[in-house]
């Protein structure tokens, strides 16, 4: 039970709920703002009822060629409406806008330690195209899986084959 | 260049720069277009046109054509309605038009813009047919996809053209594609009853269009949408359910015979409570059809607390053995709370907290797995128990409650460190109790929007208890916040036009505005300013300094009190409390109301303060060639302060008048400001007093004959008196007797830092004074010769009259000093010892962090004293002062 709607700036003025939760960031408003202007079709939110803030999610297109692809820059659930498979309509409508712009595939950045999501990601077929050291900075580092699903337009499924070795994150594109 | 003008928040600098190139060459694409952007950042939407069709002529590419559209759109939205509908939205849709004509619409943007500004015109038959024209895969989202612009973009065009039988046909036909959107429900039952209201029926042309035009037909398409949710063995959605009570609450509220053929509110909940019960969301979905029972709640809650079977006799078996069941348990208590069964006994909230307390603490043996970054399952029953006790404290005054609230919550964090519902309200309840939970390890780790939004749970409770140094970086940071926001977003209305996000660039603009009016934001600017007064301060010539820096205009008032918006986030604590007990709109008004009040308190305060110093320590008349001009700006400056004055003193008669009591809101409401101890403490009568001295010092050095040195000596008599009443308050005791116990007097630390603000103003009035007074100070050498003996006679008196004044401003300093002086704290908190009280083993930790708070307070605070009592000392006369 859920409206889903485009996020917007006013939406920031109340994310708090959502935003408290520590493994969820609050950025600066150029970053927000950066997504709302350049692509306001990837930043949806989804709003309860009595008008809670749901969650949220924020992504990107880029690449060239067969790199073309979408971007799952943030995903965010308040505590109150985890266990819904909130988490899964977002993806599924980050994929679909994917798919209507031609791209080859989604990927997205997980913590390593964070199986929920690892886990969850995995039911949703994504799979670890492979692994970014010390990504995440802080005490320690740690690193993130580089998590890919392929779309129809990548027949053949080539983005989505595993890499053997680790990489650097000056390494990513 | 660009760069350079942008910090220093000069864009008009830019666009200046840019139109000079563009003039030396004006087929420049790229100067053109950085022209444009120029002019976007100052907002000069003609402008923006201008070039942007210049532009599309030296380069005819959709994007400048379209930039010029929507900054005429731009234009219309900032124009009175008039302006906007005869002018500007015909030229934007004839602009758009002969594109559409020609055939040259490119991408969604463009296709967006058109429908709104045929929309902003009000022809939704023109956006509709636009519309209709269209291909469903114009827009990005697949067909019978939830994000369906085109088939949502219809139906709402419809429902606006009050077209219901369609409209309700496109909701229809979307919820059975997405059954979980509750817009959507919401729209098919406006479209619905619409319907019934004009007694629709199809007719030849509609017979195909397949709408829900009687009660009878909602019916149908509810219970079926139920029945394929029961269908399905897992994953149930919530959406069907909700709308099947929704229906049933909108029939109820049209006292439509129909509701009858539905099942029951009570059937309805139960089945809801069954289905979802476990989910944390359960309930908030439910809470608002709770009311719809009626009679039956009691029934209602004992089913569900019977379907739950933890009503054994013996205590094992009333505990949850897993976290759903838990859950449940705990949204039935929600659920009891939120219809008024929390309104118990004394003694039996207690007892009930006390069980609650108990099965939070079992329960977090069911979350010995979870990550740190979970929250505990059980955590709601620890808040359920704060919640009664906070009642039971409002009601008796007991304050051992409200430590005891500390201690569990305190508790409570430790095992569930991510809860920031448990720091939220350990904040809370700690300022009630004078400590600020910041200083004492709860971090609320605000960010960016977050100043704008929760910052109130900072900067109030830091001031109240005298935590400058924390007041201070958190004003501070937040202002950073502020100040970078205007350039910042400037810059992302630039990348909307850029990414031809249209829509974007109004929503843009007016969050740009809604953060440049925030209250907070206006509120932290003279805050900082006071804080700096305070803090910055030790001497006269540092005051001068820090005031000057501040540029402040005295005369006219900069807040545009009209355009303050409330950006605060009071919605973000948890509350189950019933409807009536809730923060109401009308609480939050108050509570906006009495916040702008303390902004136009400190606003008025610190004109008056700029004013008083920017009084000219010259002789009014004669003399001087140069006074003339000196001599206009005196007699302004003047008059301002004394308008200051009248209107503080107006303003603090009001705040009296209007503040007999200490403010409280709901437990999950905002902060009441310091209006009540500023008023009970006499800090006004003493400031206003302060500011009559200044206007004395100013008239007797010059004398004028307007007033007389037993005007000062009057003065100096009020003062005393109202110096009386401050210490009186100060001195009254951190430990005082209430409800037959030692109770931690909050306000007492309050009217101490309100006290210390006063002396710090009074210093820097003094300071004036003195400097107004220097020219008739009998320095040798200078003496004037032609000075009458009656002139000078009368000088000397009013400098000794105005020593008089400085020593007993010593002597208030030296008494607040002793009033807040360590040994006294230390004993005092002796005294109220609650290692005593039965739970004393939760307290102790609690109560350690308290006098940690009290002894930063009290430390800060005596640090403020000495810092004034060292500007006291510098402005005594030259004699007592140490040679060079």
């Amino acid at each position: 039970m859920t409206t889903l709607r485009p996020f917007t700036c006013d939406d920031m003025f109340r994310f708090n709920n959502v935003n408290l939760d520590p493994l969820t960031e609050t950025y600066g408003l150029s970053f927000y703002m950066q997504y709302l202007a350049h692509w306001p079709e990837y930043f949806l939110l989804a709003e309860a009822p009595n008008e809670d803030i749901m969650g949220y999610i924020m992504g990107k297109s880029e690449g060239h060629g067969e790199k073309w692809h979408g971007h799952v820059t943030a995903l965010t659930v308040a505590p109150e409406y985890r266990r819904l498979g909130l988490a899964a309509t977002f993806m599924s409508a980050l994929e679909e806008i994917s798919e209507k712009k031609r791209a080859y595939f989604v990927d997205l950045f997980v913590r390593v330690s964070n199986k929920v999501a690892v886990d969850m990601y995995k039911q949703l077929g994504y799979s670890v195209y492979r692994r970014v050291l010390e990504y995440y900075s802080g005490d320690p580092d740690e690193d993130a899986f580089d998590m890919r699903k392929a779309l129809s337009m990548d027949t053949e499924g080539k983005s989505v084959i595993a890499l053997q070795h680790p990489v650097r994150p000056e390494d990513v594109e | 260049m660009t760069m350079c003008y942008r910090e220093l928040k000069r864009p008009e600098m830019i666009a200046e720069a840019y139109e000079k190139a563009v003039k030396k060459e004006p087929g420049n694409e790229e100067l053109l277009s950085h022209l444009f952007m120029a002019y976007v950042r100052c907002g000069n939407y003609t402008k923006q046109q201008q070039t942007a069709m210049a532009l599309y002529k030296v380069a005819p590419k959709n994007p400048y054509y379209f930039w010029a559209v929507m900054s005429i759109v731009m234009q219309a939205h900032m124009s009175d309605s008039k302006l906007s509908c005869t002018m500007y939205l015909p030229l934007a849709e004839r602009m758009i038009a002969k594109m559409v004509k020609e055939n040259k619409l490119e991408g969604e943007a463009e296709l967006k813009l058109y429908i709104m500004v045929l929309e902003k015109s009000g022809k939704r038959q023109q956006a509709l047919d636009f519309v209709n024209g269209l291909l469903e895969a114009s827009f990005l989202g697949t067909p019978g996809s939830r994000w369906n612009f085109y088939l949502t973009k219809k139906a709402e065009l419809l429902l606006r053209m009050e077209r219901y039988s369609e409209s309700n046909a496109i909701y229809r036909q979307l919820l059975l594609d997405d059954p979980d959107q509750w817009q959507y429900y919401q729209d098919y039952f406006t479209s619905m009853f619409a319907l019934v209201d004009i007694n629709w029926t199809p007719d030849e042309t509609t017979q195909s269009v397949s709408c829900d035009y009687t009660v009878e037909l909602a019916l149908v398409f509810i219970e079926q949408g139920i029945a394929r949710e029961e269908a399905k063995s897992s994953k149930k959605l919530r959406g069907p359910y909700l709308a099947c009570l929704e229906l049933l609450q909108l029939l109820l509220k049209r006292n439509h015979s129909a509701a009858s053929r539905l099942a029951s509110p009570l059937e309805q909940i139960k089945q809801y409570f069954t289905i979802f019960g476990d989910k944390n969301c359960c309930f908030s979905d439910i809470s608002n059809y709770l009311y719809m029972l009626e009679s039956e709640t009691d029934k209602f809650l004992a089913d569900i607390l019977t379907s739950l079977g933890l009503n054994g006799e013996n205590t094992e078996d009333m505990l949850a053995k897993e976290p759903k069941i838990m859950q449940r348990h705990v949204c039935y208590l929600a659920v009891s709370r939120r219809l008024g069964k929390h309104c118990l006994s004394h003694q039996e909230k207690l007892r009930l907290a006390e069980e609650l307390i108990h099965r939070h603490r079992e329960g977090l043996t069911l979350g010995t797995d979870l990550l740190t970054t979970d929250l505990q399952y059980s955590d709601n029953y620890c808040l359920l128990a704060v919640h009664l006790l906070y009642d039971a404290w409002c009601e008796s005054g007991d304050q051992l409650l409200l430590w005891t609230i500390c201690a569990l919550l305190e508790s409570a964090l430790k095992s569930s460190p991510s809860n920031f519902h448990i720091k939220l309200l350990l904040t809370k309840i700690y300022s009630y109790l004078g400590i600020y939970g910041p200083s004492v390890g709860i971090k609320l780790e605000l960010r960016h929007i977050q100043f704008d939004t929760l910052g109130y749970m900072c900067f109030h409770p830091a001031l109240k208890v005298g935590h400058y140094s924390a007041w201070k970086s958190v004003l501070t940071e937040a202002l950073l916040f502020f100040s970078t926001n205007f350039k910042d977003t400037s810059e992302y209305i630039i990348s909307a036009y850029k990414y031809g996000s249209f829509t974007k660039v109004y929503e843009f603009v007016q969050f740009r505005q809604r953060l440049n009016d925030s209250l907070q934001f206006a509120l932290l600017n003279v805050e900082k300013n006071i804080c700096d007064l305070i803090l910055e301060t030790s001497n006269h010539q540092s005051a001068e300094k820090v005031l000057t820096s501040m540029d402040i205009d005295p005369i006219i008032d900069e807040c545009k009190w009209e355009d303050l918006r409330d950006n605060r986030d009071l919605d973000v604590m948890l509350t189950w409390d019933p409807p009536h007990s809730c923060l109401t709109h009308e609480q939050r008004h108050l509570s906006f109301t009495e916040q702008k009040q303390w902004l136009r308190l400190r606003n008025l305060t610190v004109r008056a303060l700029t004013a008083a110093m920017l009084l000219p320590a010259l002789p009014l008349s004669h003399e001087s060639t140069t006074s003339q001009a000196v001599n206009g700006g005196g007699t302004n400056m003047c008059d301002a302060l004394l308008s200051l004055h009248d209107q503080l003193k107006q303003h603090v008669e009001e705040l009296e008048t209007e503040h007999t009591c200490e403010r409280r809101y709901s437990l999950q409401g905002p902060f009441c400001t310091l209006i009540y101890p500023f008023v009970t403490g006499r800090h006004g009568a003493l400031l206003l007093q302060f500011l009559r001295v200044v206007q004395c010092c100013f008239f007797l050095q010059d004398d004028t004959g307007k007033l007389e040195t037993s005007d000062l000596q009057m003065l100096t008599l009020e003062i005393d008196e109202s110096m009386k009443l401050v210490i009186g308050r100060v001195s009254e005791g951190i430990i005082v007797e209430g409800n037959g116990q030692q109770q931690f007097s909050a306000s007492t630390l309050t009217q101490a830092v309100l006290a210390v603000e006063t002396l710090s103003h009074g210093c820097l009035l003094l300071g004036v004074c003195d400097k107004l007074l220097q020219p008739l100070r009998p320095v040798t050498g200078r003496k004037k010769s032609k000075k009458k003996e009656e002139t000078v006679q009368q000088a000397t008196q009013l400098l000794s009259e105005f020593s008089s004044l400085l020593v007993r401003m010593e002597t208030f300093a030296q008494e607040l000093l002793n009033a807040v002086s360590a040994d006294a704290i230390s004993m005092e908190m002796q005294q109220l010892n609650l290692k005593t009280t039965p739970s004393s083993d939760m307290i102790e930790d609690v109560w350690k962090k308290a006098q940690f708070s009290y002894s930063l307070s009290y430390k800060q605070i005596r640090d403020v004293i000495e810092t004034k009592r060292k500007y006291l000392a510098s402005l005594k006369p030259q004699s007592s002062k140490q040679p060079h």
